[in-house]
């Protein structure tokens, strides 16, 4: 199911004689200044096809320092946590802090659709590149910028880490065990969440561009991006002045037909974990496997059917739990998935990253790439995660630093040889 | 419902057959640039976020359920029985007048009401259509019930969150359907900027589960290349220390720090008034204090909690030492960064009153999202969409009341 594409990820715009358009965004550039906070942006567009440059800095992103690491050897070309961030770009390096780079910077933008980036507020400005330069060059241009809270306003100076903006976005006091701290979602969730903000108004903006001609600016905070994923403990607040807490995996039950009533949903079984889904676990089938596995305990005979799981009395809730629990730890988690599912028990096996790209559902949509890499060789990417059945994508490999700026500087620009050269002897390049 | 005036996505329509939340989250965000979308429910199947609460003074009312008001404002909403012939035939004519159609129920179900993406296209060859679901219409799961919580345990998002030594936590509720809600806006727009360029429609089979092993990335390549699955390290982080939330003055609550450099090591202990402890060389360097973060991190509560987490993030923030109080539901009312962007939009709905929705976190400097409507009510433009929009005779709309298709 593995469609490995080209190893040189050019793309040409349409008619210009050049392969296909593939995905799509085949038609479009984006020049990506930004680093891990906006990176997935980027990414999303040039899997869908368009023609994306990475613009580094000389010696290339700092995220190209940041493990994990392929076989566990800190080198620069070797980031699995960069390369999880920029597959189908190209790279160029440019040093944005000098005039003749910032000249460069101005001349690719003016044939770009796209810009992403996600320095400081006001950084870009500083230099001469802010939108209100860019877009006198290019009026069409579509810049996106990335910052943890906003360009304005009280807290658009402050600095944030990821876990810095799952705390303030509202993510991790409702994560986690009720007994323990905030937790923090494992990985840059919030870079993630804006990026893919960032790619949906980039290409929001672009459609207003497509009517009138003219482009603009599209911000996105990691704070706001954050906020989405709290909408639930948000809406508690603004009708009945609950704060939601931490309890697990768990959410909150409704009075009728709503959600499950589980305190937790995350149980051990023989080999591992299982996560019984709150719409899997309809009692009555569930009770009669059990029964028919003598596993059903004290509370085997009894009636299920128009028992609501949701009405019971707490102390009632957890003896029912704590027999479902324990037929659980005799089996495996393949048992329990197999066979709940032929019942309409949805009991999941609690993955881990060997089982997720092993899972079968993901290989028979062709849903990992595998792509080859230099210095690496070849690795399994998660994709895109639809299916185009008119412009199916296909992943690009993550760039070597600066590995088209040849290309780029003198097949794209038409700088000679000469004058790249010399921007390279100046640190230029 | 209003013009759409000059908005983005002004003229297009979009019609969902949709429920709960990843389905509906997405075709809000379109309706807040400016599309039209309607909503097809039935009174026999309501979307069941409409019975999920919160509700004010615990009054349950399915049009005033903050599971539902929160991702459906700015929409119409019409009942159809879509197993009456003339109910079906009328979301067929909704659908084919639709630029876009989302669905987000059990893979196939449309398809067997003849709703499907094959005959939407025989009638209108130009629609685009994305099908939202858990694992993808197809494979060997693809039937598979389960909610957003189900795909992040598919996607070893549940797995890589937690404390080490205690059962993974996974984050509360259904992730995937927010992480999949804006990665959906942006396919769908992309398949419609491919549209107005060739005239031909498509459609999107989207995996809300595939979307959360996105999420988790690095962790798949780290598999991939090492053979090996990072393991849950709560709010550790694999280089830096301190790094973590720690305990502020209070009842449960807590303040987040991310010291990422020696730098931002002196300006905390700066601002901690340089106590003893700082200096001592178990402390000395980066890695000296990620090889004694147990001890670190307990010394340093020991100072974070003598204050409130707004305080310490002023002072930490003005230090440049990157920190952020955890806020719950009501810091995030009082946040003055959220009330300064504008972020909480104050809606009056006629049954649930006066309450907040969320309009995009994508911000477009010449075109502002907008929040026309609250969530509405059950079939409450089923006069406007099959009179106004459809044409439909008052005879004939007075049928299909008393025949009760529009139930």
């Amino acid at each position: 199911m593995l469609r490995p594409r080209e190893d040189v990820p050019t793309r040409e715009r349409p008619g210009s004689g050049g392969a296909p358009p593939r995905g799509p965004l085949a038609a479009y550039r984006v020049l990506d200044l930004s680093d891990a906070k906006g990176q997935f942006c980027a990414r999303l567009l040039g899997d869908l096809g368009a023609n994306v440059v990475l613009v580094e800095p000389p010696g290339g992103q700092p995220d190209r320092r940041v493990g994990p690491f392929y076989h566990d050897e800190p080198h620069p070309e070797r980031s699995l946590y960069f390369f999880a961030l920029n597959t189908s770009k190209r790279s160029i390096t440019l040093d944005i802090t000098q005039p003749d780079g910032q000249d460069l910077l101005k001349r690719l933008a003016a044939r770009a659709d796209f810009l992403v980036e996600s320095f400081p507020p006001g950084y870009m400005d500083s230099l001469g590149l802010g939108y209100d330069e860019l877009s006198l060059i290019n009026p069409r241009l579509v810049m996106a910028s990335v910052t943890p809270f906003g360009p304005t306003g009280p807290y658009s100076g402050y600095r944030a880490t990821d876990i810095v903006m799952q705390a303030m976005g509202g993510v991790a006091y409702t994560t986690g065990d009720g007994d323990k701290p905030p937790l923090r979602i494992a990985g840059d969730q919030s870079y993630l969440h804006a990026g893919l903000q960032a790619a949906a108004g980039c290409l929001v903006a672009h459609l207003h561009r497509q009517t009138t001609g003219r482009g603009q600016q599209v911000d996105v905070s990691l704070q706001e991006a954050m906020l989405h994923v709290v909408s639930w403990p948000i809406i508690w607040w603004s009708l009945s002045r609950v704060i939601r807490q931490r309890f697990g995996i768990a959410f909150e039950q409704g009075p009728r037909g709503g959600f499950s009533a589980m305190k937790s949903n995350v149980y051990p079984c023989k080999d591992g974990f299982v996560h019984a889904s709150p719409m899997g676990l309809a009692l009555v089938p569930l009770f009669r496997w059990m029964e028919e596995n003598g596993q059903a305990g004290h509370l085997a005979g009894r009636s299920w059917k128009d028992v609501n799981f949701e009405t019971l009395p707490p102390e009632e809730r957890e003896e029912i739990e704590g027999v479902i629990a324990g037929f659980f730890r005799e089996h495996t988690r393949s048992e329990l998935f197999q066979e709940g599912l032929k019942l309409g028990v949805v009991v999941v096996p609690l993955l881990g990253p060997d089982g997720v790209v092993a899972f079968p559902q993901f290989e028979s949509r062709g849903f990992f790439q595998s792509v080859e890499q230099p210095n690496c060789g070849r690795l399994a990417f998660p994709g895109v995660p639809s299916q185009f059945s008119l412009t199916p994508w296909s992943l690009g490999r993550p760039p070597l630093a600066g590995e088209h700026n040849d290309e780029t500087y003198q097949g794209e620009l038409g700088l000679s040889s000469a004058q790249l050269q010399a921007l390279k002897g100046a640190g230029v390049v | 419902m209003a013009s759409s005036g000059a908005m983005p996505l002004s003229g297009i329509r979009v019609v969902e057959f949709t429920w709960v939340a990843a389905g509906p989250a997405t075709s809000k965000l379109l309706a807040n640039y400016g599309a039209q979308v309607i909503k097809v429910e039935s009174t026999r199947h309501v979307d069941r976020a409409r019975w999920a609460g919160s509700f004010r003074n615990h009054e349950a009312n399915p049009n005033a359920s903050g599971a539902y008001l929160r991702i459906n404002d700015s929409k119409m909403c019409v009942t159809l029985d879509l197993r009456h012939p003339r109910g079906l035939a009328l979301a067929k004519s909704l659908a084919t007048q639709a630029d876009i159609v989302v669905e987000n129920l059990a893979p196939g179900a449309l398809k067997r009401l003849g709703l499907g993406y094959d005959a939407l296209r025989q009638l209108r060859p130009d629609v685009i259509m994305m099908s939202l679901s858990l694992l993808g219409q197809a494979g060997p799961y693809a039937s598979m019930a389960g909610f957003g919580d189900t795909g992040q345990t598919l996607s070893g998002m549940t797995y890589l969150t937690g404390w080490p030594g205690r059962p993974p936590v996974g984050h509360a509720g259904p992730y995937t359907d927010f992480f999949v809600m804006p990665l959906a806006v942006a396919l769908i727009l992309a398949a419609l900027d491919h549209r107005q360029r060739t005239g031909q429609g498509q459609y999107l089979d989207l995996s809300q589960t595939e979307a959360g092993v996105l999420a988790a990335g690095t962790a798949m390549l780290e598999q991939a290349a090492n053979s090996r699955s990072p393991q849950r390290m709560g709010n550790r982080h694999p280089y830096y220390a301190p790094h973590g939330i720690y305990r502020c003055r209070g009842e449960d609550r807590w303040c987040a720090i991310a010291v990422t450099s020696d730098q931002e090591w002196q300006a905390l202990v700066a601002v901690m008034g340089q106590p003893s402890w700082t200096v001592e060389a178990r402390f000395a360097t980066a890695l000296a204090r990620w090889r004694h973060r147990d001890d670190l991190d307990r010394l340093l509560e020991s100072w974070t909690c003598l204050y409130t987490p707004r305080e310490l993030m002023a002072r930490l923030q003005a230090a440049g030492v990157p920190a952020g109080a955890v806020q719950d539901a009501q810091d995030i009312f009082t946040d003055p960064q959220v009330a300064h962007i504008g972020h909480l939009q104050e809606v009056n709905h006629g049954e649930a009153g006066t309450h907040c929705v969320q309009p995009p976190a994508y911000r477009l400097s010449e075109t502002p999202a907008r929040i026309s409507s609250p969530a509405p009510c059950l079939g409450e433009h089923n006069a406007h969409v099959f009179r106004e929009l459809l044409g439909i005779s008052a005879g004939e709309y007075a049928e299909l009341l008393r025949d009760n298709v529009l139930s």
